[in-house]
């Protein structure tokens, strides 16, 4: 039982870790992009170093990149209301008082 | 088993459990304004981000009158996610004194600096000067136009000080005017004076938190009955880390929607651009100051709106001893003056935009 | 699966979806901090030198010139071409100098020998000295990495 639980923790993050890692989501700053500063800088606008993507490729990817992230933690946030609760219900019935401390990790 | 083990083996070496044990017994009262609880862990959060994003852009700051505007250049367009970085940085901050604003007037609403923890309060007011003095040396550092000159009118207003005046801007200048030493001045306060003074005060603060507990509103304590509570861990723990994830998702999304830009890079012997404007959390002082006429009766109208801030810093500082009777009449007052001063700063802010 | 023990099989569970999406945000996150912390790597596309600066008249003459942050070596051949070098020791990254009266590159940290076209002769070095390409247009000597001269 404990085991199987190991192991889908063990998949769940290496798995996880891997397709990202893999997968670059959110664009590098080419140092192409260095040519393009060059010519922001002749006195046009008042901010010289424009930030942020500078293409189509690079805008779409930091909308993935953030999808993905609201998706996490959406997902993490109904996983802490579930905890919450039951941690609530563990209070009321008084189970921390009985049990052993550094239980609840 | 092996698990099991390593982490007993840890606890006997470290005996967190007594932590734990702690922090379960530290139980946190519910009732109507529990939320004002959250926002004193949301600035320690964005405290973190700054912290080490900030150790991230000292990889490649250099904090001299020739580089400093080139290698903010170079973090923006030639370092992997340099831009984001730096923009993390910009609103983090902004985000932390958002709250630390938020905080300090929830507190003054609910009157939480009631005895004994008029010292939390006055500890909450050093650590809201020294974010504000964060603000305002990082604002210096990437070395553009606007920073320049904001730092110009900033440090300029000390010197109308009566006495002490001249002395205190040549003090935070390095000279009589701002130079490449008043960057290098900056710097120095921003990365580790102001963080070891921020660490000093803030670890006091908590210390005070953790001995007199969370305070309870005035209503709330005066029904006398025992009100509801929970466990400061895990219960109150996870129901922050919903409100902390929050907070990093909205941080990330700003970052990338509103990216911080960099302006021309500042000239020292330039007329100052159009439109300088401090950030957004001095504009109320910088209205105020506007709006000072020359001179009132003689004196300089520079000088008398310098001293009246100060008066209002130090009754601001002192607030929990001055509010004697926080049930009586007095008391009613001094909820009414921080309405007021939210008024007063929100209009003002407005007006100078506008 | 049977569930001997409601309460302690949820929570376990709980904890193991919280622990794993928790590792994926981090993982999310943690990817631009690790590539801001790398710097960008920066070599020269290439290098012009100005050719009345390293006229190098006799044969086994040379010159450093600065390839990026690393120094590199201009020297002339016996049949009165160029070749250039870049001169870092290829064990551990140390500056090689020329010795012309022994046609021998040498590098001081460990006792690390090439022959004068840049094969390790002696020593811990483990390859040859990188190579450029040097290109000599009029007034200006072109250095490239090798193998991108167009």
């Amino acid at each position: 039982m404990k085991s199987i639980f190991l192991y889908l923790k063990l998949i769940l993050s290496i798995g996880l870790i891997f397709f990202f890692f893999g997968q670059n989501f959110l664009p590098g700053q080419p140092v192409a992009q260095l040519g393009q500063h060059q010519l922001v800088k002749e006195k046009s606008s008042n901010e010289s170093v424009k930030p942020g993507p500078v293409n189509l490729k690079e805008k779409t990817a930091i909308l993935v990149f953030l999808g993905w992230m609201w998706l996490v933690i959406a997902i993490l946030i109904y996983l802490l209301i579930q905890k919450i609760r039951e941690v609530d219900r563990l209070y009321e019935i008084k189970y921390y008082d009985v049990s052993s401390h550094g239980q609840e990790k | 088993m092996p698990k099991q083990s390593f982490r007993e083996w840890l606890e006997t070496r470290l005996g967190w459990g007594q932590i734990v044990n702690f922090l379960q017994k530290k139980e946190v009262p519910r009732h109507k304004h529990t939320l004002w609880y959250y926002t004193g862990s949301a600035i320690l959060i964005f405290l973190v981000i700054q912290i080490i994003t900030g150790f991230m852009l000292l990889l490649y700051y250099k904090p001299t009158l020739e580089k400093a505007y080139q290698s903010v250049t170079q973090i923006m367009t030639e370092v992997s996610y340099g831009w984001v970085i730096r923009s993390l940085h910009h609103w983090s901050a902004t985000l932390m004194i958002a709250f630390v604003f938020i905080h300090l007037l929830s507190l003054w609403i609910l009157k939480a600096y009631r005895p004994p923890r008029e010292l939390t309060w006055m500890s909450g007011v050093i650590l809201l000067f020294l974010t504000l003095a964060f603000g305002f040396t990082g604002y210096l550092l990437p070395w553009d136009e606007l920073s320049l000159a904001a730092t110009k009118v900033g440090t300029e207003i000390p010197s109308t000080i009566p006495l002490i005046g001249r002395w205190v801007t040549q003090l935070l200048r390095g000279g009589a005017d701002v130079t490449g030493d008043t960057l290098t001045r900056f710097f120095g306060l921003h990365v580790s004076i102001l963080p070891l003074s921020l660490i000093l005060v803030l670890g006091f603060h908590l210390y005070l938190i953790q001995k007199h507990g969370m305070s309870v509103p005035l209503r709330e304590e005066k029904q006398n009955r025992p009100l509801p509570s929970y466990p400061f861990w895990p219960n109150f723990i996870l129901r922050e880390s919903v409100f902390w994830l929050i907070l990093l998702g909205s941080l990330i999304t700003l970052s990338l929607f509103l990216p911080r830009g960099l302006g021309q890079p500042a000239d020292l012997m330039a007329p100052a651009p159009v439109g300088v404007r401090p950030e957004w959390y001095f504009l109320f002082l910088f209205q105020t100051l506007k709006l000072f006429p020359a001179t009132i009766l003689g004196i300089p109208g520079d000088t008398i709106a310098i001293l009246l801030v100060m008066v209002a810093v130090g009754l601001f500082f002192f607030l929990p001893l001055l509010d004697t009777d926080p049930a009586g009449r007095k008391g009613k007052v001094i909820t009414w003056a921080a309405v007021a001063f939210i008024v007063y700063a929100v209009v003002m802010s407005l007006w100078s935009v506008l | 699966m049977k569930l001997k023990d409601s309460l302690f099989t949820r929570r376990k569970f709980l904890n193991t979806l919280i622990g794993g999406w928790l590792t994926a945000l981090g993982a999310t996150i943690i990817q631009p901090v690790i590539k801001f912390i790398f710097p960008p790597y920066r070599e020269p596309e290439e290098v012009i030198l100005p050719a009345a600066d390293y006229e190098l008249p006799g044969p086994n003459s040379f010159k450093t010139f600065p390839w990026g942050s690393k120094p590199g070596i201009l020297k002339r051949n016996d049949d009165g071409s160029l070749t250039a070098f870049v001169a870092v020791c290829t064990h551990l990254d140390c500056n090689v100098t020329y010795l012309p009266e022994q046609r021998k590159f040498y590098c001081a940290c460990h006792d690390g020998w090439y022959d004068e076209n840049g094969i390790n002769i002696a020593g811990p070095p483990p390859r040859p000295l990188r190579r450029l390409d040097v290109i000599v247009e009029g007034e200006k000597i072109i250095i490239r990495r090798k193998g991108e001269s167009a």
